[in-house]
């Protein structure tokens, strides 16, 4: 058996090339631990109320995992904590809703689910059934505006401060890299520095794996047996393809340069100005830069193809009613 | 002492040579290991360890996650 080069006690399960070691499972979480809390210990703030955006993949599972380990070990900042997880309405979301529902209740968190087709008047499975073969879009496109609008207007409406999503170190990587090739520098401030005074209604995020490959996640949740759904989603699109190959391969010559990548990111957003006026959409009242927000946009574009109309604020009220017992 | 071992990659017996590293695995089945996690009998193992007759060898996918934002504004 290989055994772990720091406790030299159980089987090697992961191999840091940068460093050349490999470790097991529990010397892993430590130090995905040690990560973790570093970002939440500099980010969050005594009292604050927690929605962890728990979509019941290892991602988010993750990261609900260690923000209430967090919380259990800091009780002097009062935190509380709450897992919400949107249902799109698709077949692989239903194994997925089960498993959050699960993780939460083994961690004595409180969960709640909200349906995509409650909130939005549509879930995913039906535009996949009735969107045309050459349609200009695919359902992933939708389903990303539309779950993450839902999740900011949950967190808003549930009385959140602030919400933690499940991002690992090469989604971040991968969306700056094409925030710069776009020369998007708003997008690229706005995905790497923490802000806590957004306003308008846009609760701020907080990225607790945001220095943890992705690699390590799945380690983890299979070598640690969290409940997670390792599946991939049957409607995501190969977009960011490329660009995530050519930082893979980077990784594999010089092991390390992600860690690097997103640091020197992080140092040249910090110096960088954003310019971006944040105000509330016409039609829905939902935070946007635009005078329509992407996700009425698609809705209207939606509304002739499902014969419906779509385009009306969001429907929160089972969500506000939530609000007074939620947080225990 | 053998020259090879037998092994079970995705339910087909293979045969490899005895000191085969799982790390290698990656290369010869052509996959990323930033997008594929091998498992040997169902549990992660480090890229170092040495594979053993009967091992049985299979794969996950683990790329699958929405962007933070793709584009500024395009979520709002
Ligand atoms: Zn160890
Ligand atoms: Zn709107």
């Amino acid at each position: 058996m290989r055994k772990c080069d720091l406790c030299g006690l159980n089987e090697a399960v992961y191999t840091d090339l940068s460093s050349g070691i490999s470790i097991c499972a529990d010397c892993l979480m430590k130090s995905v631990r040690r990560r973790a809390w570093r970002v939440l210990r500099e980010e969050l703030i005594p009292g604050d109320r927690v929605m962890v955006a728990h979509s019941g993949g290892k991602d988010s599972s993750l990261a609900l995992l260690l923000t209430k380990e967090f919380a259990d070990s800091h009780p002097e900042m009062k935190l509380s904590l709450l897992s919400v997880t949107v249902d799109e309405g698709t077949f692989y979301r239903r194994a997925s809703v089960e498993l959050a529902k699960r993780l939460a209740s083994e961690l004595g968190v409180r969960h709640r689910t909200y349906a995509m087709e409650e909130i939005h008047g549509l879930s995913i499975e039906e535009l996949d059934f009735k969107l045309p073969a050459n349609w200009k879009r695919s359902p992933c496109t939708y389903c990303g505006v539309l779950r993450r609008q839902a999740l900011n207007a949950i967190a808003r409406e549930i009385g959140a401060t602030v919400v933690v999503t499940g991002h690992n170190l090469d989604d971040l990587v991968q969306t700056a890299a094409m925030n710069l090739s776009r020369g998007d520098i708003n997008a690229l401030v706005k995905t790497l520095r923490h802000e806590r005074k957004i306003g308008e209604g846009l609760i701020p995020r907080i990225r607790p794996l945001k220095m943890v490959y992705e690699r390590e996640v799945a380690t983890l949740v299979v070598a640690k047996g969290i409940p997670a759904h390792l599946g991939k989603c049957p409607f995501t699109q190969g977009m960011r393809i490329g660009i995530r190959r050519e930082i893979d391969d980077l990784e594999d010559e010089i092991p390390g340069s992600k860690v690097k990548a997103l640091q020197t990111f992080s140092l040249i957003s910090n110096g960088l100005h954003a310019d971006v006026q944040l105000r509330r959409c016409r039609i829905c009242g939902e935070p946007t830069t635009t005078e329509v927000c992407k996700a009425c946009q698609f809705k209207r574009e939606l509304s002739s193809l499902l014969n419906r109309d779509l385009v009306h604020p969001l429907n929160l009220e089972r969500v506000r009613r939530d609000r007074d017992v939620v947080w225990g | 002492m053998r020259g090879t071992i037998k092994v079970f990659l995705a339910g087909r017996e293979v045969e490899l040579p005895w000191n085969t590293l799982v790390g290698e695995l990656y290369r010869m089945l052509d996959v990323s290991r930033w997008s594929t996690l091998l498992l040997v009998n169902g549990r992660p193992r480090a890229d170092d360890s040495y594979l053993s007759e009967g091992d049985v060898v299979t794969w996950l996918r683990i790329t699958y996650h929405e962007s933070p934002r793709e584009r500024s504004g395009e979520d709002r």
